[in-house]
């Protein structure tokens, strides 16, 4: 018998970066659903624009903010895990007194850019949601 | 039952067992094949705990110290009982020692110039104690494991309960084991042998060690005709958290800490005016008790009495640098900021000097001196007498590595000159197959009239810690004994687990049964040897006899009771003097 | 005096099933694992539970307390913050009764990466001499030396949950505290051990190992190390 639930442990979140992880994998499965039947969707609609008005409907806007989200967040995350494995970013741990969360005992560095992750994905989705819901002629730049 | 065939069998995986290991793998360069049985998983032995650091004498010329002064200081503090001969072996092998541990990758903490830092320690007129911050037994033990990863002839079975020794007409053949992941019985037969089993803490209720140090295997050593030495001398550590027991390491002490009553004195210039807290242990702990019973102590809620170890005159960096486990400790089992308060200690049992009866090079003896072919011991459940009556600090990491390196050295070469084993014979197959009766079918059904071996154990406790305390008296341990002998009658227990994995039960029931045997020994040493010495401190003679009292104890087991006589302490060098700090 | 409810998943070696238990505990400040040991000893011996030391520092008593990988003998009562204790043996491990766990894995996945120093065996046993250090030197893998291989982090880690092969943290930090020990030299050997599928590329950075470790070793960083390692192709570990 072995113990755990296996796949279904999604959320044993401990601490930011396994929330982060959690969020990228999701996120990395709603990417791969959204964009891979994107190219048959056109050819089955017959024109770029027919697809698209498919992203119109109260759906597809729904599922556009969702996308923007995602692609902020898995791309934003995705450049801090490659600053990090080159190991450009972590500072050396600190080890009195032991702080729970691992991410608290690095560098501040770091702490900056898991803080930006999280500030550039709201930006970019409340400008999404805007864009998506009220469309370019509401916008303060001009046309 | 299995039959597992060896040509070195260790029993016991501590820093003695794993240096023998590793000693005899590259002595025999592969050619011998090893196996480590240790009753828990192999890389949890106690040896882990130790915090304070390992002696040796390593830069002479830079600290004006020498071979001899480290010899005197052991001998003096072992309260001359200890035998000369192998306090020399000891001195001279254990800088040697601490520079292969370093070449496998100890991390010792450094001077800024690289060299190796040694402090001050209890009992030691130089510093001489090497350490590795305040976890040096963990770094060493956890280093020496990873190292016996490097040989592939080195075999490790964890959680193997070893039950039986087998020795036939003075020679070494095997032993049997209880295997508790498969739950199946094992015999290991073997060509050499050594145990490294560890001490006997448990015995009593309030000690520093882990709950896996129980000494059970000295009791089965000695029903196989293997002579206990020096039982009675059990050595109380004088800081120990108080109420768990957790050891506070002597460090705190060697760094500069303070020893302090509820007057807020520092009671020890009373005891020990020249060497204050750093005096040898027994001292220590009895200065303790003492201030205790004369009203001078703080009450515990659960009724102990303790006094306060200060540390805030050493500032955090110090602390944090040098001694942070001790500042963990407090912070997380006492609730204390060891910067602001001091640390409630008392003293707890620690060490057992005693142990099975070896020469100067670790080899096995029988009560009349006769060595058991083929088995060696080494560590803490030896006893070769470097100890005494009194050991110092930081002197049995020392011990541990110099005997596991002797012991696995002598062992190799032994298994490499005797010719290879076959297949054993009828009468030892049907010795191991009636010990695994007697385990599995004797022991482990549901009894109802015996008492479950947690209320034995708990008597047991109790028994030695009123009667075979640090204060000893001749009436008091006489009423021990009686009871102990009353103890002794329960030949079985109550086992309520009958499945045969992992059956924690059934290994505490053997533990017990082993532990009560080892009781007797302590308890009939103590109270034959008429004076007091080191440790061992009684009441009712409270000085030390030279003219009588000057050997050793030696307790065998014949025609089913325990028997006791004596051997004389090898005296080269230095002649008893008194004992002042 | 409290009464506690300490709930227990046990494993015969046929069923699971839940049993509760009712203690009574002295004070807030004893641990979960002299509670463990209480039940043990006064009602139900048949409780099989690892441990020795009690003052973590061998590793023995790792499980799930409360829904997070702990050691039982550091927890103590006045940290757990429910009503009831609920403990079950550690995740993604065989279990071989009740809370006792198969460690064999994670000690053979520690032994694949050679932990220990390589250089020429017969100048470590042979010789006399000391090889030196210094004290930065020392600073550098000294955090990562305290793992005391208690198996929480290799419970903790979501890859773990569902990639049996992959090396996990254990194994991964001692790759890293003997590669980066200044007295090692074998960093090339290493590096072609743990740079595989199976080896070291399936950690994504999930850092739950870091979060239980009980000791504070932050195997996760050692790990984001070794990938720096291994991407800029260093001669020594970074």
């Amino acid at each position: 018998m072995r113990a755990g639930r296996g796949m279904l442990e999604l959320f044993r979140g401990l601490n930011i970066e396994r929330i982060y992880f959690a969020i990228h994998r999701l996120t990395g499965i709603f990417l791969v659903l959204y964009i891979f039947p994107r190219p048959y969707l056109v050819l089955l609609s017959g024109s770029w624009e027919e697809a698209l008005k498919l992203d119109m409907t109260p759906v597809g806007k729904i599922l556009a903010i969702i996308f923007i989200f995602s692609i902020l967040f898995h791309g934003i995350n995705g450049l801090r895990i490659v600053l990090i494995e080159l190991g450009l970013i972590s500072g050396r741990s600190l080890r009195h007194p032991i702080k729970p969360i691992p991410a608290l005992r690095t560098s501040r560095f770091h702490l900056m850019l898991i803080a930006a992750t999280v500030i550039l994905t709201i930006v970019g989705i409340v400008a999404g949601s805007y864009l998506v819901l009220y469309g370019k002629e509401h916008l303060l730049i001009g046309p | 039952m299995e039959i597992l065939r060896y040509d070195l069998v260790i029993v016991g995986s501590g820093i003695a067992g794993l240096r023998a290991a590793t000693a005899a793998a590259w002595a025999s360069g592969g050619k011998i094949s090893i196996a480590i049985l240790s009753k828990i998983q192999a890389m949890r032995s106690h040896s882990l705990s130790a915090e304070g650091g390992m002696s040796a004498v390593l830069y002479p010329e830079k600290t004006n110290d020498s071979l001899e002064l480290h010899a005197y200081d052991t001998v003096k503090g072992s309260d001359f009982l200890a035998d000369q001969d192998a306090v020399q072996v000891l001195v001279e092998y254990a800088p040697k020692e601490v520079r292969f541990l370093e070449r496998i990758g100890v991390p010792w903490t450094r001077e800024p110039d690289g060299r190796i830092a040694q402090r001050p320690f209890g009992g030691m007129s130089i510093p001489r104690t090497t350490f590795a911050a305040d976890k040096t037994g963990f770094f060493i033990m956890s280093t020496l494991f990873s190292e016996t990863r490097r040989f592939d002839d080195i075999h490790i079975y964890h959680e193997h309960f070893v039950t039986k020794f087998i020795v036939e007409n003075g020679l070494f053949r095997g032993v049997t084991a209880y295997d508790l992941r498969k739950g199946e019985f094992k015999l290991f037969y073997a060509k050499a042998g050594i145990i490294a089993t560890g001490g006997a803490g448990r015995l009593y209720r309030f000690t520093t060690t882990a709950h896996s140090t129980t000494g059970e295997t000295l009791g089965y050593a000695l029903r196989a005709g293997i002579a206990i030495k020096d039982m009675e001398f059990v050595q109380w550590h004088p800081t120990a958290l108080v109420p768990s027991g957790i050891l506070v390491s002597e460090a705190a002490r060697g760094e500069g800490g303070y020893l302090i009553n509820k007057e807020g004195e520092r009671f020890m210039k009373r005891y020990a005016p020249q060497k204050m807290e750093l005096a040898p242990r027994d001292i220590v702990s009895r200065a303790i008790l003492t201030e205790c019973m004369e009203g001078r102590g703080f009450q515990h809620e659960s009724g102990m009495c303790y006094v306060g170890l200060d540390l805030r005159h050493l500032g955090e960096e110090r602390i944090n640098k040098r001694i942070p486990f001790i500042r963990e400790l407090a912070h997380k089992y006492a609730g204390i900021d060891a910067l602001s308060e001091p640390i409630p200690v008392r003293p707890a049992v620690h060490y057992t000097m005693g142990g099975i009866y070896t020469d100067t090079w670790g080899r096995v003896l029988t009560a009349d001196g006769k060595w058991i072919k083929g088995l060696w011991a080494a560590g803490e459940a030896a006893a070769v007498s470097i100890h005494g009556a009194n050991r110092l600090g930081s002197n049995s990491l020392s011990e541990c590595s110099v005997w596991g390196r002797l012991t696995g050295e002598q062992a190799a070469k032994y298994a490499m000159e005797t010719p290879a084993l076959l297949s054993p014979e009828e009468k030892l197959v049907e010795a191991a197959k009636k010990e695994e009766g007697r385990i599995f079918d004797t022991l482990l059904h549901k009894e109802v009239n015996a008492p479950s071996p947690y209320e034995v154990k708990r008597q047991l406790n109790d028994i030695l810690e009123e009667h075979f305390g640090p204060f000893r008296h001749g009436s008091s341990m006489a009423e021990g004994l009686a009871k102990l002998m009353k103890l002794r009658e329960y030949t079985s227990f109550r086992i309520a687990d009958s499945s045969r994995v992992y059956n924690q039960n059934l290994k505490d029931a053997l533990e017990i049964d082993g532990m009560i045997d080892l009781a007797l020994v302590v308890g009939l040493g103590a109270y034959a040897r008429a004076e007091s010495r080191g440790a061992h401190y009684r009441l009712d003679h409270p000085r030390r006899d030279d003219v009588s009292w000057l050997k050793h104890t030696v307790a065998y087991l014949y025609g089913g009771e325990i028997k006791l006589t004596y051997t004389p302490v090898t005296i080269t060098k230095w002649k008893p003097e008194e004992r002042k700090y | 005096m409290k009464s506690v409810v300490i709930k227990v998943k046990r494993y015969d070696g046929q069923k699971t099933w839940w049993q509760e238990y009712k203690a009574e505990a002295p004070s807030e400040k004893i641990s979960v694992l002299d509670l463990l040991v209480k039940v043990k000893e006064e009602q139900d011996p048949t409780l099989a539970v690892r441990y020795s030391c009690r003052m973590a520092i061998c590793g023995s008593c790792g499980m799930v307390i409360n829904g997070v990988p702990r050691l039982a003998c550091q927890t103590l009562l006045s940290e757990l913050k429910a009503e009831f204790i609920t403990v079950e043996p550690m995740w993604n491990h065989k279990v071989i009764k009740d809370l006792v766990v198969d460690l064999e894995p994670d000690f053979e996945k520690a032994k694949k990466v050679k932990p220990y120093i390589i250089r020429d065996v017969k100048e470590i046993y042979e010789t006399d001499k000391e090889f030196g250090q210094k004290p930065e030197e020392l600073e550098k893998y000294y955090n990562f030396a305290y793992c005391i291989q208690c198996g929480l982090c290799m419970a903790a880690c979501p890859i773990l949950a569902t990639n049996d092969n992959f090396l996990g943290p254990m194994a991964l930090n001692a790759a890293y505290r003997w590669s980066a020990d200044s007295r090692d030299q074998g960093w090339g050997e290493r590096a072609k051990i743990i740079d595989s599928e199976d080896g070291l590329w399936p950690c994504h950075l999930a850092y739950t190992c870091s979060a239980v470790c009980p000791r504070g070793v932050d195997p996760g960083f050692s790990i984001q190390l070794l990938k720096a390692s291994l991407i800029r192709r260093a001669r020594r570990v970074l």
